[in-house]
Formats: structure tokens, C-alpha cells, sequence
């Protein structure tokens, strides 16, 4: 019944448009496919949507370099031709890094996603910092308050940190980290960025603060493979 | 530092640009930099028809970008003001003081302390005579441009009529001009002898001792001493765009505009609009279905409008609805249609449009009895009302919105109490139908009344305005005598549109109160929560000016008005004459059923000549 073919995209969201949030990304990329004349497949029901499901919000402010989303295709068509399909009716800002056709059956990236590697550059220069995250590393558990849904609740977050990188050669502080990402787990890079200022003494402020979000994996059999193959 | 801003701002899309089909050039390979500028937020500015054609029209010359400038809202002004920041383009992100022309266009008054906002915030001098060579030229447009004087000491140069017909012109002898290393003085002189330009500095104002007006006259030999509106006389040929620019954010309109038509043959008699745009010109359905589909295609819109300001006088609307239905009912497209005269035929249109959820009936009956409605010269009757409601109801639809004016001329509390009356009648209507057949659907009927204010080229330019408190009785007395449950009553803030009324028939001393109000603070005025209305009352106090004298008085036929310098291609005598007859209660055919010969057929197009 459904002939539907399904393609995995992976897409940066740099310069001006980090300023628009998931929804406004959600609608616009709808209109670019529309406007790219992709034969693009539909839900069913009364109001019926694009199929078009993304692996994670980006959120406002934030950079992408390899943000991943599935499409359903009613026809099949060449990965490249996809990718200079929309490329070309893409606003400056965002483009179309590489198209793979994948399997229908395949895990949806919403479900897949579970880690992301982020590339941060903070405000100054702290010269201290490795010595904090090494603390924060040897830490068995991490509790922090967080509100969800209106409820205080403690969370573990350290389960949530692969490996925090400091790279002090520049003239400001950058990090490297990979951290967890998706429905299973996740954890806001401001969320943890605040922590460890907390645990040096200074007040994070995430206006002065450049946030790329590189890579996205899912995880298979312990191992971590990038979404986008 | 600008990053850090956006992200401490509420929308900062509102700022960026960057929009689906947005035009990109090389500053530096223009000649001439124009800075459009909407005086409202994004939002609001985006939505406006206006600006789309012109945006493209000018980025079709090579030798012209044009950006977009909107009001940076309450957030970013703050930020801007903080950081030194003046205000900038979209495109590129300069500061609009480095352009040839900052352009305003004029779509209500009460966007005219925004405007100074603007200037003020693009470090250029308030004052036109304050600026120097260095300085953009500010030139405006725009239906509130009909009137120029209360601005007529701010901008340096109005443009009256339509974009499509002088710019070209006027933008090469601009560069021209600068090529020959003109002064901006030099390209005055000679923009004198482009049709539709105004340029206020070369008239002289003098005044009687009561305060109106004892001459306007051209102080050098080449200014025109009637400036007439230009206008596009071929709809067909004109200029119109094959794209239209694309949110990243949600606005007020967002879908692709198809202009059906200018004009209105209607001529009801308080609306400016349906003067200053005369003759109805329309365009040819063929064009319209051609160019619907190149819009939907550059665009990626979901939705398709009609807009015009009475669209369901274009004579091929059947054909036109239909053949958009056929073509886009399967792919996603929604049209929405305008409000409609109900029959079976628009109900039925509607049916097939909207098929998701029945949204209310609007009627504009304007005045609440028949004897108003013909002073007016509103062609609607009660009995059509009535008949409509019916229809509609036996197709299901239970909601139906009433728009009204209070403060009309001739009005008596009759007429109000017309208003109340033709909702309980509406509500009784629904009653006719068996209860079997109501199915237990409740009625619902929402009155609302707008103040009225006596606008120029109009017949009725010369009346009185109701008072702030004459209109709030009248509110009053309208909700006081509405009894049935069924019926919703809404009005209007009174203060808005009592100040609109000093405005929209403002002289050049007007300009400061503008000015003054500002200064205490006003800005965004059409925003009802951010609305200072004791900033006004202030500056009516301190300038010494009298809004009575300008919204309440009525004039006489001899008077010489503040726009009279300017011409509609309408007489004089005509608008007298449908004055008259407005106080006989006599009602004026409109232009397909009987020319009335207002003087609009000497533009030699249009519906004067079908
Ligand atoms: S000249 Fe006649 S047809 Fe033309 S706009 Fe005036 S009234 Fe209408």
C-alpha cells in the first residue's frame, strides 16, 4: 500500500539562520521541498503533513554541521539529485550535506539518535578548566535539579557524558564534547556548560557562548556509528 | 555583539532576513542603495501586498537593491539603543543612513511616531530641513500619502500613486544626478518634472487668524501646483511579481497574495480607499490563474488568497475561484476567499474551500438602518442580510459577525438602535428553522462598531468627527439596549481612532505633535496594549495645537483644505455634490451599473471605459 521511499539527509544550520527555532526550520524545509518540486509523501487522515520526521530539535542559537532528517519519497529519486534539488532553493545558511536512500524498514533517526558530539567555544579563557573537567570525569554521579514539566526532579547526568576535550590554544577556551542525545537520554550542552562554570565559580551565560553541534550517532552493540553512513 | 543581541530578543528571526526568495546583490555594485521601510514589526510589514511588488519591482533595475526595513520591536530597540547600534537593513545588515533613499510607506496613520522611531534610531535628522548632504533622501508613499501635510516637514519627498508608474524615472535621474556630481538640491529641482512627485519644500503655507489655511503656493516656478496621482492603466501589462519573499517566522498573512484588482466600483461614501484607488482596473483571469501558479511554485506556499478590496465585483470571479479550486484542491493548496455577498453561489464556494471547519459570516452593513446606509451609500439592505443568514444557516453555518460604524454623519440613536435590532432579527431568523433541523446548534452573533473618522477625498472630508466621549456614549448606548444572549457586543477604544481623525486630516503644524508625542514615549500607537494615550493629550498641551480644531470641527465647501494641492483625478464638485446627497439620504449607483462621472475617467482605463 505505501510505495513510499525513504531518504536519510544530513544538513548544516549555520550563520543567520541559527536564529530561527525547530518549528520555523520544520515549516521552512517543507515550503524548500515543495518549492524543490520533490515528490514528496503525505499522511494520511484529514490534515494531512509532509513525511518529513527530524532526528533532534537544533535549538535556537545553536549551530549544525550534520543534522540528519528522513523524508519519504512517493518516486524514487538520485540521492544527488535530491541534494541539488534543495540546495538550490535554500536559503544562504543552510544546505544539504549528503542524501542516502534507506531502507523503509529502517529505524526512524528520531528513534535512532542517542549521542552528538558538540563544539563549544566559551567566552574566555579559563586556564584552570582542565582540572574541572577531570573532577567532573572521576565523578561517580552528577545530580542536578531540573524542572520537567513543572516538577523538580534530580537527574543523574553523568551517565549522559562520553568524553569532555579542552582545547586551551586559542585566545578563548573550547570544548569538545560528546554527550547524550535523543528519547533515551539527553543532555542539553547548556545544561552541562552551566554545571561546570557553577563548579569554577563564574556565571554561564549562553548569549556569549558559541554552541556547533557536529555529528549525530545512534548506538549499536555498545558501539557508536554516525547516523548519516 | 550582534549575535549576542539576537539571542537576547524575542523573535530574532525578525531581524535576520534571509527569507525564501529574498534578492541578493552586491552593494557595491549598485549605483543606488533604497531602504524600504514598513513602520510596523516584521510580522505585520510582511503581510503587506505593497511591499512584495515594490521590492521586486525596484530589484529588477541592476542598478538598485532594495532592502527591507521594519520597526524593531520594544526587545531590540533597547539592545540597539544600549549598544549603539543604529538601524539596519535586512539584506545586508548596513545602516540605513548610508543609503541613496530611505522609503516609508504610509499605510495608517497612526504608524507616523514609528516612522520617527525609525529616523531616530537611524541616526538621520527628524526634520527634513536639519539634513544634510550626507543624508538619505526620505521619500514616502502609500494611501495615508493623499494627505502629505502632517509630515510634509519630515519627509523630503512624497510619491503619489502607484509605484509601478514613476520610480523608473525618478530613480534615473537619481543617478544621473550623483553620476554628474549633482547635489541632492540638483536632483530636487529636476525630480519636479517626474509625474506624482511631491516635494514640500517648494511650497509656502500661510494662515488665517482662525487657523485654516489662507494659501498654498509653489515657491519655485517648477513645482506643479497640483500634484497628480499616477496610476497604472493596464493591469495586464503591469509590472507584477512571479515570487514572493518567504518567512522563517510565522506572520500575519502567511500565504501567497494574488492583487485580483484595483479600485472599488462601490463608492461608499466614508472610505478612502475606495476614492483614491479609482478606476477599478482588473486584471484578466487568464493572467491571474498564470500568475497564481508561478507564485505557488516559487514560493512553497500552502495557501492562496484574493485579495482586492471588493473581490467579489471582479466580473470573472466565478471563473477565477473555479479554476483555482480545480487546479490546486488536490495539491495541498488552501484558497482563502475574501468576504463574500452570501448567495447560494459563494455559499456553496465556500463550502468547497473550506471544507474543515464552518467559520463565521461576515456582513458590513456598516449603519444600522436603512436611512444611514443610503447616506452612507452602503448597498447592502436588510432584506439581503436577512436572506443570506438564512441560506447560510440551512448550510450549517451558526456563526455570524456584524461590523459597524458609530459616529457617522447624520447619525441619531435610531440608527443605533438599527444596530440592535437587524442582530436581534439575524438571531430570529435562526429561530424560523424547525428545531429538529437546529440540531441543537447554538447561534451566535458578534456585533462589533468601529469610530468612525472622516477621512480626505471622501465625500464626507468636510464633517465633524464624534468626540472621544460623544462615541463612548454612543457605545454605550448601543450595549445597554443589546438584551439577547445570543448577541456579542465588541467595540473600539474610542481615543485610536479620535486621534486618527486629527491626523488623517492634519496640516503641516500637525508634524509636531507627531513629533512631541514621540517624545513622551509614543511609538507602535495601533498596538492597543502599548497605546499612550497620555502622551497625546500632552502633546496637544504642549504644542499648543487643538484637536478639536482638526477632528471635530466641520468645514465649509470653500475652505481650503490641507490636500487640496493634491489631486485623485476625482473633482471637487463631485465629492460636494455626493455630500448633498449624502444629507438627502440619495444613494449613488456604483460605476457598472451608472457612471457617476467623478472625474476618474480622464486616466483612460479602467472600469470607466468597459
Ligand atoms: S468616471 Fe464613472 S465609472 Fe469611472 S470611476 Fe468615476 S464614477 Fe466610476
Amino acid at each position: 500500500m505505501n510505495n513510499n521511499i525513504k531518504y536519510r539527509l544530513e544538513f548544516s544550520k549555520t550563520d543567520r539562520m541559527i536564529y530561527i527555532g525547530h518549528l520555523d526550520m520544520l515549516k521552512f524545509l517543507q515550503r524548500t521541498i515543495k518549492k524543490a518540486k520533490l515528490p514528496i509523501g503525505y499522511s494520511w487522515g484529514y490534515n494531512p503533513h509532509q513525511l518529513i520526521t527530524f532526528a533532534v530539535p537544533l535549538p535556537l542559537g545553536m549551530s549544525g554541521a550534520g543534522e540528519i532528517v528522513d523524508i519519504q519519497l512517493t518516486h524514487p529519486m538520485d540521492c544527488n539529485e535530491i541534494k541539488d534539488a534543495l540546495n538550490s532553493n535554500l536559503s544562504q545558511g543552510i544546505s544539504v550535506l549528503k542524501v542516502v536512500e534507506m531502507d523503509f524498514h529502517d529505524t526512524s533517526c528520531a528513534a535512532a539518535v542517542a549521542w552528538a558530539d558538540y563544539y563549544i567555544t566559551l567566552n574566555k579563557k579559563f586556564d584552570d578548566i582542565q582540572g574541572t573537567i577531570n573532577s567532573v570525569m572521576e565523578k561517580k554521579e552528577i545530580n542536578i535539579e531540573r524542572v520537567i514539566k513543572k516538577k523538580a526532579k534530580t537527574v543523574d547526568i553523568r551517565p549522559f557524558i562520553r568524553y569532555i576535550e579542552v582545547d586551551n590554544d586559542g585566545e578563548v577556551t573550547e570544548l569538545c564534547c560528546n554527550i547524550a542525545t535523543g528519547s533515551q537520554g539527553n543532555l542539553k550542552p547548556d545544561v552541562l556548560l552551566e554545571y561546570i562554570y557553577s563548579l569554577m565559580g563564574e556565571d554561564f551565560d549562553i548569549t556569549k557562548t558559541d554552541i556547533l553541534r557536529g555529528t549525530l550517532y545512534t548506538q549499536e552493540k555498545g558501539v557508536l556509528v554516525p547516523l548519516c553512513p | 555583539m550582534l549575535k549576542e543581541i539576537l539571542l537576547q530578543v524575542e523573535k530574532p528571526a525578525r531581524y535576520i532576513g534571509n527569507e525564501i526568495n529574498m534578492v541578493v546583490k552586491k552593494p557595491e555594485k549598485v549605483d543606488i542603495r533604497f531602504a524600504f521601510c514598513f513602520p510596523d514589526v516584521y510580522e505585520v510589514g510582511m503581510s503587506h501586498l505593497g511591499l512584495q511588488i515594490l521590492y521586486y519591482f525596484l530589484n529588477r533595475r541592476d542598478d538598485t537593491y532594495c532592502e527591507r526595513v521594519f520597526a524593531p520591536w520594544f526587545d531590540m530597540e533597547e539592545k540597539m539603543r544600549e549598544n549603539n547600534i543604529p538601524l539596519f537593513a535586512l539584506e545586508t545588515g548596513d545602516a540605513v543612513k548610508k543609503f541613496d533613499f530611505v522609503g516609508f510607506t504610509l499605510q495608517y496613520e497612526m504608524s507616523y511616531t514609528n516612522i520617527i522611531n525609525m529616523l531616530d534610531l537611524a541616526g538621520i535628522p527628524i526634520w527634513s530641513k536639519d539634513r544634510s548632504e550626507n543624508d538619505p533622501i526620505i521619500i514616502a508613499g502609500g494611501p495615508c500619502a493623499y494627505n502629505p501635510e502632517p509630515l510634509a516637514d519630515i519627509i523630503d519627498m512624497f510619491y503619489i500613486g502607484e509605484g509601478e508608474v514613476s520610480y523608473d524615472e525618478l530613480l534615473d535621474i537619481y543617478r544621473e544626478n550623483k553620476k554628474n556630481g549633482g547635489t541632492k538640491e540638483d536632483f530636487y529641482e529636476k525630480a519636479l518634472a517626474v509625474k506624482g512627485i511631491y516635494i514640500p519644500k517648494f511650497y509656502d503655507v500661510e494662515y488665517n487668524d482662525d487657523g485654516t489655511i489662507k494659501s498654498f503656493k509653489p515657491n519655485n516656478e517648477k513645482a506643479p501646483s497640483v500634484i497628480r496621482k499616477v496610476i497604472v492603466k493596464d493591469m495586464d501589462k503591469a509590472f507584477y511579481p512571479d515570487k514572493q519573499l518567504v518567512p522563517l517566522i510565522e506572520t500575519v498573512h502567511d500565504r501567497v497574495t494574488l492583487e485580483v484588482f484595483r479600485g472599488c466600483i462601490r463608492g461608499c461614501r466614508f472610505c478612502q480607499a475606495g476614492y483614491v484607488y479609482r478606476p477599478v482596473r482588473e486584471k484578466s483571469t487568464d493572467r491571474l490563474l498564470k500568475l497564481a501558479d508561478f507564485l505557488i511554485e516559487n514560493s512553497g506556499h500552502e495557501e492562496i488568497s484574493l485579495t482586492s478590496l471588493s473581490t467579489g465585483d471582479y466580473r470573472g470571479f466565478k471563473e477565477l475561484a473555479e479554476g483555482l479550486i480545480e487546479k490546486y484542491a488536490d495539491n495541498k493548496i488552501s484558497i482563502s476567499l475574501p468576504s463574500l455577498r452570501i448567495d447560494a453561489f459563494s455559499l456553496d464556494l465556500m463550502e468547497k474551500v473550506q471544507a474543515v471547519r464552518k467559520s463565521g459570516l461576515t456582513f458590513a452593513p456598516e449603519a444600522g438602518t436603512q436611512r444611514l446606509r443610503d447616506v452612507i451609500n452602503k448597498g447592502i439592505t436588510e432584506d439581503e442580510i436577512l436572506k443570506g443568514c438564512r441560506l447560510a444557516f440551512d448550510g450549517g453555518w451558526t456563526r455570524v459577525k456584524l461590523y459597524f460604524m458609530v459616529g457617522l454623519p447624520t447619525e441619531t440613536d435610531e440608527d443605533l438602535m438599527g444596530i440592535v435590532h437587524l442582530s436581534d432579527a439575524i438571531v430570529e431568523k435562526f429561530f424560523e428553522i424547525p428545531k429538529e433541523e437546529r440540531k441543537g446548534r447554538p447561534i451566535s452573533v458578534t456585533v462589533s462598531s468601529a469610530c468612525f473618522v472622516p477621512k480626505p477625498f471622501t465625500p464626507f472630508q468636510w464633517t465633524a468627527q464624534s468626540t472621544v466621549e460623544e462615541f463612548m456614549r454612543k457605545q454605550r448606548y448601543v450595549k445597554h439596549n443589546i438584551t439577547r444572549k445570543q448577541v456579542k457586543y465588541n467595540y473600539h477604544e474610542p481615543e485610536l481612532s479620535s486621534l486618527e481623525g486629527v491626523l488623517a486630516r492634519g496640516d503641516r503644524r500637525s508634524a509636531r505633535i507627531i513629533v512631541r508625542a514621540w517624545e513622551l514615549g509614543a511609538k507602535f500607537d495601533s498596538w492597543n496594549e502599548l497605546f499612550k494615550y497620555d502622551a497625546w493629550v500632552q502633546a496637544f498641551k504642549d504644542t499648543g495645537l487643538s484637536r478639536e480644531f482638526y477632528a471635530n470641527r466641520e468645514r465649509s465647501y470653500d475652505e481650503i483644505l490641507p490636500w487640496d494641492h493634491i489631486s485623485i483625478g476625482i473633482s471637487k464638485r463631485f465629492f460636494i455634490d455626493e455630500m448633498e446627497k449624502a444629507k438627502a439620504g440619495q444613494i449613488t449607483p456604483n460605476c457598472r451599473r451608472q457612471c457617476a462621472h467623478c472625474g476618474a475617467a480622464s486616466f483612460g482605463g479602467g472600469v470607466c471605459f468597459e
